[in-house]
């Protein structure tokens, strides 16, 4: 099942700063890696990723540089900033607001417009 | 032969990249995470063109990716950023030739003492004095005295100043005299720069007799009287 | 570090540096404190300022201190830099003549000089100076600052010489007080 790309659109920057928590990623990892975690709930266009990843560096969330990968290729990688990690627990209180206040709207007691 | 799909995808992403020095690592990105691509689409069987058509159109619009990739490439920034740069580079080369180079050679230039510049035999007696003043912002200390046997007194001092701009050169030290009356012409001088700077005055002629060497600074409401005991009689030999 | 951060960082930089330079070539902002880092350089003044006025590339700055007068003048350098002129030590006022005076040129690349002629007015019934130039052309000021005067202009000869033939003072009923030739 593929996710409209707006709903996602909103925690991009959750979803990526996470995973740049975990560990250093270059774009294609990071692709592969959300497809995989989210059981391929999370797919988008591969290359709209880097003008996001390019914005977070201006942003000061996260830094890039050149490394060679286990295959001897160079790539660009990315690691998350102390900004970037303010910045993602902030993000996580907000989904937990987020997800919480759906929850309650969508679950529980009957409402009158039913 | 015709630009491969990669290529064109790439070309049409840089199209819209306005900013020229930043085009390059862009396309090395995305050029190798359409290799990258293409290379899970040939191990799962497909053959290079497909693996290359597939990974192209995964990528998603390259009008799109370079309109929105422009934006984070702002050239306004990028060439102000460039400038700075070079102009930061430019000045600080510029900077050790003009500066940190000669104040290091000057710095070292107190070795090959002034004092030094008198040949013993023909010294009469030297004596180190510190005596020390001040004009507005310049401090002045007297160090040396040599007397010479052919009656020239030579008057060694350094001074500095606290402004730490460049101004005039330090001109005349005052009036030289001594205790029995005589004022003296100065004959000649010389200095050596460096943030210290070490200089020397000549007088001619100075009499053996006199038991005090005077110099008097008076102009323009500054003054400062300088009075310096001499061993007159004792002729010795420096050891 | 953002492209943003680097450019501040760079102009900060090119901010020192340029401190630095000005330091080092005793360059100034204004040209009154050139003026004045040039007197207490050369350990004379500080001298009130009387008057200001332009000159081609600079300015010459008409000042008195305790009894001595000067015109020191301070040059442009790069449209918004100062720096030093000439040795700005003044003159002592004689007392004793009805106007105590002296000259000056300042010579910038081109040829032409600017050619200065100031002093004070010690006899103050002194109402006009007049200078005649070696040419003939005939200069004159009745608007004194203060007790000095300063009379300026322009030429393309060169030489250390008195630059004016004679030069005159006249009280306000236009009689002569004081006149001197430079042959």
């Amino acid at each position: 099942m593929k996710i409209d790309k707006g709903l996602i659109g909103g925690s991009t920057v959750f979803l990526l700063l996470s995973l740049l928590q975990e560990t250093d990623r270059y774009g294609y990892e990071i692709i592969k890696d959300l497809e995989k975690r989210s059981d391929n709930v999370f797919q988008f266009k591969e290359g709209t990723l880097y003008p996001v990843l390019h914005r977070l560096e201006n942003i000061g969330y996260v830094k890039s540089y050149m490394a060679k990968g286990d295959t001897g290729k160079e790539r660009r990688y990315y690691s998350i900033t102390k900004k970037g990690a303010k910045q993602l627990v902030e993000e996580k209180k907000n989904w937990e607001l987020f997800s919480a206040a759906v929850n309650k709207v969508t679950g529980g007691e009957a409402h009158a417009f039913v | 032969m015709p630009l491969s799909k990669k290529d064109n995808f790439l070309e049409e992403v840089l199209s819209y990249i306005k900013f020229p020095f930043d085009r390059d690592d862009i396309k090395k990105e995305l050029e190798n995470h359409i290799l990258d691509k293409t290379e899970f689409y040939t191990e799962q069987g497909y053959d290079e063109a497909q693996a290359e058509e597939l990974s192209v159109r995964d990528m998603g619009d390259a009008v799109v990716i370079g309109v929105e990739l422009n934006k984070q490439h702002n050239p306004i920034i990028g060439w102000v950023w460039q400038i700075t740069n070079a102009l930061v580079f430019l000045s600080v080369i510029c900077s050790i030739f003009m500066i940190a180079l000669p104040m290091a050679g000057t710095l070292f230039s107190g070795s090959g003492n002034l004092v030094d510049t008198i040949p013993s035999s023909n010294i009469v007696y030297k004596m180190d004095v510190n005596e020390q003043v001040r004009l507005d912002d310049r401090t002045i200390n007297f160090t040396h005295l040599i007397y010479e046997k052919n009656k020239n007194m030579n008057i060694f001092y350094e001074h500095y100043t606290t402004s730490l701009r460049g101004g005039w050169s330090f001109g005349t030290i005052g009036e030289i005299k001594d205790n029995l009356g005589n004022t003296y012409f100065v004959g000649s001088g010389g200095s050596r720069g460096g943030i210290k700077n070490r200089s020397i005055r000549t007088v001619e002629n100075f009499s053996e007799e006199a038991d005090t060497l005077i110099i008097d600074y008076d102009y323009y409401n500054r003054s400062y009287r300088v009075e310096i005991p001499l061993p007159a009689g004792d002729k010795y030999e420096q050891t | 570090m953002s492209r943003l951060k680097k450019i501040l960082r760079n102009i900060i930089i090119l901010a020192v540096i340029f401190f630095l330079y000005t330091r080092l070539f005793g360059l100034f902002l204004d040209p009154l404190t050139a003026h004045e880092h040039s007197e207490r350089s050369i350990h004379y003044g500080p001298s009130e300022v009387v008057h200001v006025e332009d000159f081609d590339g600079g300015k010459y700055i008409l000042g008195k201190y305790d009894n001595w007068v000067s015109c020191n003048t301070v040059h442009r350098v790069l449209f918004f830099l100062w720096r030093f002129g000439n040795q700005p030590i003044g003159f002592e006022n004689d007392t004793a003549k009805a106007i105590s005076y002296t000259w000056g040129t300042s010579s910038m690349v081109n040829s032409n000089q600017n050619h200065r002629v100031y002093g004070i007015i010690n006899d103050d019934s002194i109402k006009k100076v007049e200078i005649t130039l070696a040419d003939g052309e005939i200069l004159t000021q009745t608007d004194f600052y203060e007790d000095l005067f300063l009379i300026t202009w322009k030429s393309s000869n060169s030489n250390d010489r008195w630059p004016i033939k004679i030069i005159r003072a006249y009280n306000s009923g236009n009689k002569i007080i004081f006149e001197e030739e430079h042959p």
